[in-house]
């Protein structure tokens, strides 16, 4: 097990006027080599959730494991934590701050007390997995790059330290659908050749939907419903409930069976859709289960 | 009426003369009519919101003209005349709230127009009615939640009044249910009050909701139509960097395999209608 919540709370300020508690007795588990989807809405708790996986927030009550090991344990193994599991913040570009691509994505390694020749190779690997060219970009200002490159440099400065868990808050926020969909697709390859377990953050349910293997939902604090993909949008009543809802294609699944059409509703993408549709359509309509008829 | 946008051959340049000097418009002309509810799409970079910085001069022409009605953004003269018609709503709601009550943060733009104290409380009144938060008027607006930030930004610049609201992907960093919220906002300005909008968005779905959908690329307007004919050039639409709504894309890859479907679906409930 990866990571692991226990009674996970958190208080905001406690004891003042303002104390707001944000997690309420979270209890999680992540393994190794997952894909996980958070959603929920604005202020459920995500972002409060996902501080906690690396120690940037501590827990008010119960424990969070990482490998084992709490992150309230001493400075060495927080330190260690920080290592394994590396955090991308929503607008990561914000964070830039070095004179050249280089030396930004230099700069997480470097801190690792690492060679110069072990620094370089990671910051070549790190770019070169968010497809931008180290030749091409090491001595640019990365305030001089477009905003999706800009993206992508944050992005790589975590890679760099080569983390085991990539946790990613709202990764597209702004970015074009071309962006958007080379950045995740980025990240899936990530998690597929090299074993990363990412965490990733949306409000996109199609994102969500089309990447992950698991979903959790947060609500008010509290891990509503979690699963896998399938599981977790089955309960299609559940989650709309919860002000989420699920991607257009599945919602037309849902209507078609609803009509009584036997397809399946854990349909996420265009494609799918077509395969599934496609065998049942005669003259353009689709055959009713468990009759012989074309209506 | 309403008021209306017009660029005449509309280029901008940032970094005019300068090593780094970049093109962001190049030649636009575009006219809007007063009350018309338009969307504007494309990829990072291709002059979207340097095009709607235009509107209410923000910025201003390298070459070309751009009227608020009969107003020349470029004549300094004019210049307040239509910061009070054209009012813009940003991205991040955090980067456009003031004041520390959700009503203060409201009355904030009146107050600076010099506006009369109970004129004031009037239009603060209606404008959190509008867009729906009359009953937390008291709240501090760090508390509130994302879409609710995003709403009371849109309360503070429909308390001045403008008569076209141009807003730069006001619901990027909400959730679905506030996304809902704002886009019925829109939608209930334009009908009801005639406020033209200028929707700028990555979501190709939030473009399906306006008249017309401007897709602009490397500083030109690629594509201007009604968005069941912009969302037809499928082949173009990706060419550009952009995708299509899924129930779009679905009908017309099922048409492409020979399945009988009329032109112009848009929506699930069409979609349905048809299958069935």
């Amino acid at each position: 097990m990866l990571i692991e919540c226990k009674d996970l709370t958190h208080v905001y300020m406690p004891g003042s006027p303002m104390s707001h508690k944000a997690l309420d007795e979270v209890n999680l588990t992540i393994d190794k080599g997952e894909f996980v989807g958070i959603i929920g809405q604005t202020g459920s708790g995500k972002s409060t959730l996902i501080q906690h996986f690396n120690g940037l927030l501590l827990p008010t009550s119960g424990d969070v494991l990482i490998q084992g090991k709490s992150t309230q344990g001493d400075k060495k193994s927080l330190k260690d934590i920080r290592e394994k599991v590396g955090l991308v913040f929503q607008y990561p570009e914000h964070q830039l701050f070095e004179e050249t691509v280089a030396k930004d994505v230099e700069f997480g390694p470097k801190n690792l007390g690492l060679s110069q020749e072990e620094v370089g190779e990671r910051t070549r690997y790190a770019l070169e997995k968010v497809g931008l060219s180290y030749e091409e970009l090491k001595d640019r200002s990365p305030f001089e790059l477009s905003g999706g490159q800009m993206r992508r440099v944050a992005i790589a400065g975590v890679l760099a330290i080569k983390p085991e868990v990539l946790v990613l808050d709202e990764p597209t926020a702004g970015l074009d659908p071309r962006g958007k969909q080379d950045i995740l697709d980025k990240m899936l390859r990530l998690h597929r050749e090299q074993g990363i377990t990412v965490i990733l953050v949306s409000h996109s349910m199609d994102d969500i939907a089309k990447y992950s293997d698991k979903i959790m939902v947060m609500h008010q604090g509290r891990l509503k419903i979690s699963g896998d993909v399938k599981e977790v949008f089955a309960r299609l009543k559940d989650i709309e409930e919860l002000g989420l809802n699920a991607p257009k294609i599945t919602l037309l699944m849902y209507r078609l069976r609803e009509k009584g059409f036997d397809v399946p509703y854990d349909v996420f993408t265009v494609e799918e859709a077509k395969e599934h549709l496609l065998p049942h359509l005669k003259k353009g309509k689709l055959k009713k289960s468990g009759s012989d008829f074309y209506v | 009426m309403g008021v209306s946008l017009r660029t005449e051959n509309l280029s901008f340049c940032y970094n005019k003369g300068k090593e780094n000097e970049e093109k962001a418009l190049d030649n636009v002309s575009l006219k809007t009519s007063g009350g018309e509810y338009m969307a504007v799409i494309g990829h990072n970079g291709s002059g979207k919101s340097t095009l709607a910085k235009h509107f209410n001069g923000l910025l201003l022409p390298s070459e070309g003209k751009v009227f608020v009605d009969d107003l020349d953004t470029s004549v300094s003269e004019n210049i307040w005349k239509v910061r009070q018609k054209v009012g813009m709503v940003f991205q991040n709601p955090d980067n456009q709230i003031v004041a520390t009550t959700v009503e203060e943060d409201v009355a904030f733009g009146p107050e600076n127009l010099g506006i009369v104290p109970e004129e004031i409380r009037e239009r603060v009144h209606e404008a959190l009615n509008t867009v729906d938060l009359g009953g937390i008027s008291g709240h501090a607006p760090h508390l509130l939640s994302g879409g609710q930030k995003q709403r009371l930004a849109i309360a503070g610049i429909i308390a001045m009044k403008p008569d076209v609201l141009v807003l730069d992907e006001p619901t990027s960093m909400i959730d679905p249910r506030g996304k809902k919220e704002v886009l019925n906002t829109l939608k209930q300005l334009n009908q009801q009050e005639n406020i033209t909008i200028i929707h700028i968005t990555h979501s190709m779905d939030e473009a399906m909701e306006a008249k017309r959908v401007i897709v602009m690329n490397q500083g030109r307007i690629d594509l201007d139509d009604a968005p069941g004919e912009v969302f037809l050039q499928v082949e173009r639409i990706k060419e550009l960097g952009l995708e299509i709504p899924q129930i779009v894309e679905l009908a017309h890859s099922l048409k492409q395999e020979g399945v009988n479907l009329p032109k112009g679906i848009f929506d699930i409930e069409s979609l349905v209608e048809e299958l069935c």
